[in-house]
């Protein structure tokens, strides 16, 4: 199955790094924020967003955040939620970008910068200025301004320097590097250009996010099913020990507990850490990318009703909900919808 | 004399007041309070509001709502769970000893901050012996 990572707007910290509470400096014309409880509300200065918490900025809506010595620009367009993962036995916080662009730029790098992640694929940072773009297909492109960005996507690595620049489409590995105009990329333009290509094609369009989802699902899978090996594993080692204990062997079980049963826990617990990021992950890209796309292609249902194109398109997306409700609707929990 | 009468009967009355609002935690949820807290949610057999006991936003916030979470770090079969030893004066640094019926025991770290009128949780620690090693982190 290909994999397809790709660049939005997720910022992660480190664990001890824990950067994720980000505060609005500045809003203007239209942008909420909506909080994890549901809760919607006009962006104030002010307001502080923790992990599940999202902006969205309408055609002339502005705001900056700031956060632990890194700036968020959210451009008019942009729909971005705060989120984490668990990576390398540590846990990083990530911001998602599922549309629009964010320009991020850092006060000082501390070795621990965050990833970005995108639909399409996922951004380790080593810079201090650049410019995510997600479009309306699940598409990115990354600008690095200053510093250096490894972009990752479908396995595939490719790493930028100052002034180069990168697009990733879901599903696929980042394209060729090639050297952005030296003006700010439009991305109104971009994302209109990405829209022209969807609507030509709206079933390839949505063969790539089918693609993307189908990543996100591999990977939930991959911590379930090794959390399901892991917990009974980790069951049957609790057994053993209070057997210890019920024998009166108090040294022995004492020395299970320390050397395996609280170890192996910790490894079990941190399982559902990961596949809690990778179902929350798809539940985004459905909402945000294959449920625009749906309105979209429904909208031109009207225009052009029984369009072939539109078939296709509506097969794949079914099938999209049929992937997502199967793989990934179990595991979400009653506080995600 | 009819004067004093009422007065006094004011004042304990709003000491009364103050001590019922303390009682039912609406001056806040204290540090002690939130470690008999999460003490107490460890206990229901259903771990759903463990998250609750941490402040939204921090980096593990979206993994430990899972009660899955919970039942592998701390088994519901030990339970019940209680805290001794409990020294809270500063909490950037509050510890316990978290036992359980099996009999065994963790050493527990918090890192508390204050959101509103409530203290929460913002990094916990872990260990079979102390000192205790980082586990969930803001």
């Amino acid at each position: 199955m290909r994999s397809c990572v790709l660049a939005a707007l997720f910022l992660a910290a480190a664990l001890a790094a824990g950067a994720v509470p980000a505060g609005v400096a500045y809003t203007e014309g239209q942008a909420s924020v909506r909080f994890k409880s549901g809760t919607v509300r006009d962006a104030a200065i002010g307001d502080i967003l923790n992990t599940g918490d999202g902006v969205r900025t309408g055609a002339n809506g502005f705001v900056e955040l700031e956060q632990r010595g890194v700036t968020l620009r959210i451009d008019p367009g942009t729909v971005f939620t705060l989120m984490e993962k668990e990576q390398k036995g540590r846990t990083t916080g990530v911001l998602s970008l599922v549309l629009g662009s964010v320009k991020f730029r850092y006060d000082k790098l501390t070795g621990q910068e965050p990833l970005i992640q995108t639909a399409s694929c996922i951004a380790g940072v080593r810079g201090t200025e650049l410019t995510v773009y997600a479009g309306v297909d699940g598409s990115a492109l990354i600008v690095v301004e200053k510093g250096a960005v490894e972009v990752e996507a479908e396995g595939a690595t490719v790493a930028l320097a100052p002034e180069e620049a990168v697009e990733v489409r879901p599903g696929q590995p980042p394209g060729a590097k090639f050297r952005p105009p030296r003006e700010r990329i439009d991305y109104r333009s971009w994302n209109d250009e990405k829209l022209r290509a969807l609507m030509a094609d709206p079933a390839a369009a949505m063969q790539d996010v089918l693609q993307q989802l189908e990543f996100y699902i591999r990977k939930t899978e991959e911590a379930w099913s090794l959390h399901q090996e892991f917990s009974p594993r980790l069951q049957r080692e609790r057994e053993a020990r209070r057997e210890l204990i019920q024998a009166g062997r108090t040294g022995e079980a004492q020395a299970m507990d320390r050397d395996i049963i609280f170890p192996l826990s910790l490894e079990t617990a941190n399982l559902v850490l990961n596949y809690r990021y990778y179902s929350v992950a798809a539940l985004s890209l459905r909402r945000f990318v294959g449920g625009r796309m749906y309105l979209l292609q429904k909208a031109e249902q009207i225009r052009h009703p029984g369009s072939p194109a539109l078939a296709s398109f509506l097969e794949r997306y079914r099938s999209m909900l049929s992937l997502f409700e199967e793989h990934i609707a179990p595991r979400l929990l009653e506080v995600d919808i | 004399m009819k004067r004093k009468t009422v007065l006094v009967l004011l004042l304990v009355a709003a000491v009364g007041w103050l001590s019922y609002l303390s009682g039912c935690s609406l001056l806040g949820v204290s540090v002690e309070d939130r470690v008999a807290q999460f003490v107490s949610d460890l206990n229901d057999s259903d771990r759903s509001n463990m998250y609750l006991n941490f402040r939204p936003g921090i980096n593990d916030y979206i993994g430990i709502q899972d009660p899955a979470y919970w039942d592998d770090l701390l088994d519901y079969l030990d339970a019940p769970y209680s805290e001794t030893g409990l020294a809270s004066g500063d909490p950037s640094n509050v510890t316990f000893t978290l036992n359980d019926s099996s009999p065994g025991a963790r050493a527990v770290r918090f890192v508390m901050e204050k959101v509103g009128f409530d203290w929460m949780i913002i990094e916990m620690y872990m260990n079979p012996v102390p000192p205790a090693t980082l586990l969930i982190v803001d």
